[in-house]
């Protein structure tokens, strides 16, 4: 009896092992990037930066072909996001106004997933882990572990319905949870016609002021060349800054592998000030500053240090 | 009254009601504040934000503050026989001008920077101003807030 048991339970344990193996999780990956995209979703998580958890309210839907996101800080000084197609704006009150930032792009949670993971499959291995409760929602976990030394690894949970990524630990080498999003309150909508949702709260006793920059889009300008790029990262954006004090251009470059994220930036030092060198650590972003003919050279990311300095000690011109 | 306001600008006011609504509103204090605000938020969200309204100005401040073009000119016919042509004095001081003009210019524009400043440990001074642009730009958490709370003008 016994013997007849533990057979249908090893068959039992094998076709689960078999359909699991038959699902390829880099394809779960992007479907994941789909629903985040593409879902009409309204909901709260939980944002974990090192030791402060702060929560997020989102409202995402699509009108037609356009893509509507509508994030609002629910801890602390009150700070909303409002992102239509490739036009995001921030908003932040403080004691006396609000500031209107343009941004160029936002990669918060859900949305996190590149649209293609080729180049993660060259850096990182891909696993199943377990099915858990997120949400009040049946998740896979997918575990992302680096190949090389060069960034962290990530865990997603993954909606067992509607593939929206619902929790999301990046953690270093030695299991520690740099950073950490998770939805506690979750609510898939159908069809959204009506878009009152989308605008800000506004608060006539400030003033709302926008902040503008004078940025500008440079391709072609640059003098430098990195001797030793971290394999899988490749520049995904470059803009430059007018230093209003020298008259010169400050340099902002962004690397990605399609997870992790590193600023190189590049500036000339005005004279009479101290060049900054070394490194730091803070609240798992890291910080490598060098001094180069002239030119500040400072990488920042929540990467391994050793990234970083792959930049600032490989810079040339 | 906001919510008036809102109305107007979202032309959920009726056509009939448009003259009464913006007589009641003009009569009260503030609400020119309180419109100019709502035109903002209105024109950010149609992607329509351009500049504040000294747009003319900030424009000429940026040329202004643009470097000289000092090359890159055709050169025609008339160029070519002007230089041929024998040096008269007032050319040579026409030239001279110019050179010193371009050389002052170049001198603004030249990066002032050093290349034996001594340095600073960056633990010393932690460079917020970098980090801030990081976070607004690639944050994958709440600090992606964090740039246009410092950057915000009291």
């Amino acid at each position: 009896m016994m013997r007849k048991f533990f057979f249908l339970a090893l068959i039992c344990l094998s076709v689960t092992n078999i359909a699991v193996a038959i699902e390829d999780p880099w394809k779960i990956l992007v479907d994941a990037h789909q629903a985040s995209k593409t879902l009409n979703y309204q909901g709260i998580f939980h944002l974990k930066n090192f030791k402060e958890i702060q929560s997020m309210e989102i409202t995402h839907a699509m009108h037609g072909q356009d893509e509507y996101t509508r994030m609002t800080l629910m801890d602390g000084e009150p700070g909303e996001l409002l992102s239509h197609g490739k036009n995001t704006f921030v908003y932040h009150s403080n004691e006396n106004n609000v500031v209107i930032q343009k941004r160029a792009h936002h990669h918060l949670f859900p949305s996190v997933l590149p649209s293609s993971p080729e180049n993660l499959k060259k850096v990182y291995t891909l696993s199943f882990g377990q099915v858990q409760r997120v949400a009040d929602r049946m998740a896979q976990m997918l575990i992302l572990i680096p190949k090389d030394d060069f960034r962290h690894q990530y865990h997603f949970w993954i909606d067992q319905e509607t593939a929206l990524p619902l929790k999301m630990i990046v953690s270093n080498k030695s299991n520690e949870v740099i950073e950490q999003a998770s939805f506690i309150k979750l609510k898939i909508i159908g069809a959204e016609k009506d878009l009152s949702w989308f605008k800000p709260r506004i608060d006539l006793s400030k003033e709302y002021v926008m902040d503008e920059k004078e940025e500008v889009i440079l391709p072609g300008l640059k003098f430098w060349t990195f001797r030793k790029v971290p394999k899988g990262f490749s520049e995904m954006n470059a803009t430059a800054t007018r230093n209003k004090e020298i008259n010169v251009l400050s340099h902002h470059l962004i690397y990605s592998d399609g997870l992790s994220y590193i600023s190189v930036f590049i500036q000339p030092v005005q004279t009479g000030l101290k060049p900054k060198v070394g490194s730091i650590s803070m609240e798992g972003t890291n910080v490598s500053a060098t001094y180069y003919r002239g030119y500040q050279v400072m990488a920042v990311g929540t990467v391994p240090m050793s990234t970083l300095e792959s930049f600032t000690k490989s810079i040339s011109f | 009254m906001s919510e008036k306001i809102s109305s107007l600008f979202d032309n959920e006011v009726e056509q009939k009601n448009l003259d009464k609504e913006i007589s009641a509103l003009s009569a009260k204090s503030g609400v020119e504040r309180h419109w100019k605000y709502y035109q903002v938020v209105r024109d950010v969200l149609q992607n329509n934000y351009t500049s504040s309204p000294d747009l003319s100005a900030r424009i000429m401040d940026a040329i202004d503050k643009e470097p000289t073009q000092i090359s890159g000119f055709p050169q025609n016919s008339n160029t070519a026989s002007a230089i041929a042509s024998p040096l008269m004095p007032w050319k040579i001081l026409a030239y001279g001008c110019a050179f010193l003009a371009v050389a002052g210019i170049l001198m603004i524009n030249v990066p002032k920077v050093s290349y034996d400043e001594p340095v600073q440990l960056v633990q010393e001074d932690i460079p917020v101003e970098f980090m801030e642009k990081h976070y607004a730009t690639t944050a994958l958490n709440a600090n992606y807030f964090i740039k246009a709370q410092l950057v915000a003008k009291d």
